[in-house]
């Protein structure tokens, strides 16, 4: 019998031990997975598909420390599907297009935004993800290996051409 | 003029942050509310009292069952709350063998599991407009079987299929199989937006009274309702199958459809219920399409197509 109440206490002590660390990431997961997927709605689909797969997974996770990578492994999995799957063109909130061709002393910026969006949707999703994890998150190579589950060559070639072709664009654009 | 490779990820990180979205939306917060279905105290109470006297093998075999039972409803994770306009709440539930949804009236009552199989997933709960309906999606996990889109009548609990294929197997494996729901604003109407390869959406109305479809249209981006009913918006994309005549509207009427849309809010999208926000554009629109559907039947009486390319 007390072993199972430990088993119901162990229970709830872990729901909310997930709930806890679930709720630390949830922010960056959401703005990571906005980035990544370019719509704020497939970024919150994305957000919840992965919260409630690392709770199903959460069993498979030893050490709560790894809590961060763990998730963001999950998350930027759930991207990579959500991005194969539909090959969709970005959407916006109406009230955001505006920004996209706003002008002030802002055209520089607004210019790099327009070439890179449009050269962003162009690279493969591998490549949209190895350039996201870099220089958004700037996560070092091998961290991005461990999150996309690659080897280090392969990111570092994969960066390599999507900056190539990022880089590209914007001098034919400017 | 070349760019150095500083200048270069100083540019694409500045770039990157634009892309990011607003505020995390109230709704992601609930996933990771937790909720326990049910702790059943009383068990552990009453345990010593009624089976402590019993042989070792008896007991270690009851401990067993109400251990299986307790894997099932112990744990739980509460999401995708929807609300209907007479007050209930539906939402998923969460457990390591599956999701399904349950039902609760938060002024009172105890909460009910709509759908309790053991064998689907249940997602996606999606009130009609009266509160009479609930349209959801339910998935074989193990996918052996393509995800379907239900509706179910919660006065008399019967539930019918709403699909393309409603008794058969899909022609097409399950690429093309529901992923979202929604409902017309009139309640007419329910939609499912089923991926369509790599090529976008497919839209498809359904009366949910026969599960007889209304109307097909596919595009890049998913369909959005107008307030009234009256406009079926599709931001991005073209019309490739519509079972009635083509009429091509001026380009101010349809302007006119997307800004009273837009001023009234949208009434439905992905998750209809969960995205009042307004309406969404492709960042680089050419082609806008427009379903005009009559109140009466919800057959498209016209369907204009608009392309500036």
């Amino acid at each position: 019998v007390s072993a199972t109440v430990d088993r119901a206490e162990a229970g709830a002590d872990r729901r909310a031990v997930f709930a806890t660390l679930a709720d630390r990431e949830l922010d960056a997961a959401y703005r990571l997975a906005g980035v990544i997927l370019g719509d704020a709605f497939e970024a919150e689909d994305a957000t919840h598909d992965a919260v409630v797969t690392a709770w199903r997974r959460f069993g498979s996770l030893r050490d709560p420390d790894r809590f961060e990578p763990w998730f963001q492994r999950i998350l930027v999995n759930t991207c990579r599907d959500r991005m194969r799957r539909r090959r969709r063109r970005p959407s916006v909130d109406l009230a955001q297009a505006g920004e996209l061709t706003g002008g002030g002393d802002a055209f520089g910026a607004a210019d790099d935004r327009l070439v890179l969006d449009a050269a962003f949707e162009r690279l493969s999703v591998d490549h949209r993800l190895v350039v996201v994890l870099r220089f958004y998150a700037d996560l070092t190579v091998d961290d991005i290996a461990d999150r996309l589950g690659v080897p280090a060559g392969t990111v570092k070639s994969r960066l390599h051409a999507a900056t190539q072709r990022l880089q590209a664009a914007l001098e034919g654009g400017s | 003029m070349t760019t150095t490779d500083r200048e270069l990820e100083a540019r694409l990180h500045a770039w990157l942050v634009t892309r990011e979205p607003g505020m995390t939306p109230d709704s992601l917060h609930q996933v990771t509310s937790v909720a326990t279905a049910s702790a059943r105290p009383s068990v552990w109470g009453v345990w010593a009292d009624l089976f402590g006297p019993m042989r070792p093998a008896a007991s270690v075999l009851i401990l067993l069952a109400i251990l299986a039972a307790l894997a099932v409803t112990l744990v739980v994770l509460a999401t995708r709350p929807t609300t209907a306009n007479n007050g209930l709440v539906a939402y998923v539930v969460a457990t390591e063998q599956g999701t399904d949804i349950w039902v609760n009236d938060p002024l009172g009552g105890e909460p009910q599991q709509l759908t309790t199989t053991s064998t689907f997933d249940e997602t996606s709960p999606a009130w009609s407009p009266d509160g009479t309906q609930l349209a959801y999606l339910r998935a074989d996990p193990e996918g052996s079987t393509c995800p379907r889109a239900m509706v179910r009548d919660m006065a008399s609990q019967v539930e019918r299929m709403v699909d393309l294929w409603p008794s058969s197997t899909p022609p097409f494996g399950c690429e093309l199989t529901p992923e979202g729901i929604g409902w017309s604003p009139d309640g007419r109407t329910v939609l499912t937006y089923q991926a369509q390869g790599y090529t976008g959406f497919v839209t498809v109305g359904f009366d949910p009274t026969t599960g007889k479809q209304t109307f097909t249209i596919a595009a890049d981006d998913r369909a959005l309702w107008s307030p009234d009913g009256a406009w079926l918006v599709e931001p991005v994309g073209e019309l490739f199958l519509v079972p009635a005549a083509v009429v091509t509207l001026g380009f101010d009427q349809i302007l006119d459809a997307l800004v009273q849309a837009a001023a009234g809010g949208i009434a439905s999208g992905n998750q209809p219920q969960d995205r009042p926000g307004g309406l969404r554009r492709g960042a680089v629109v050419r082609r806008v399409s427009v379903v005009v559907v009559t109140g009466a039947t919800l057959a498209p009486a016209a369907i204009g197509v608009l392309n500036r390319a």
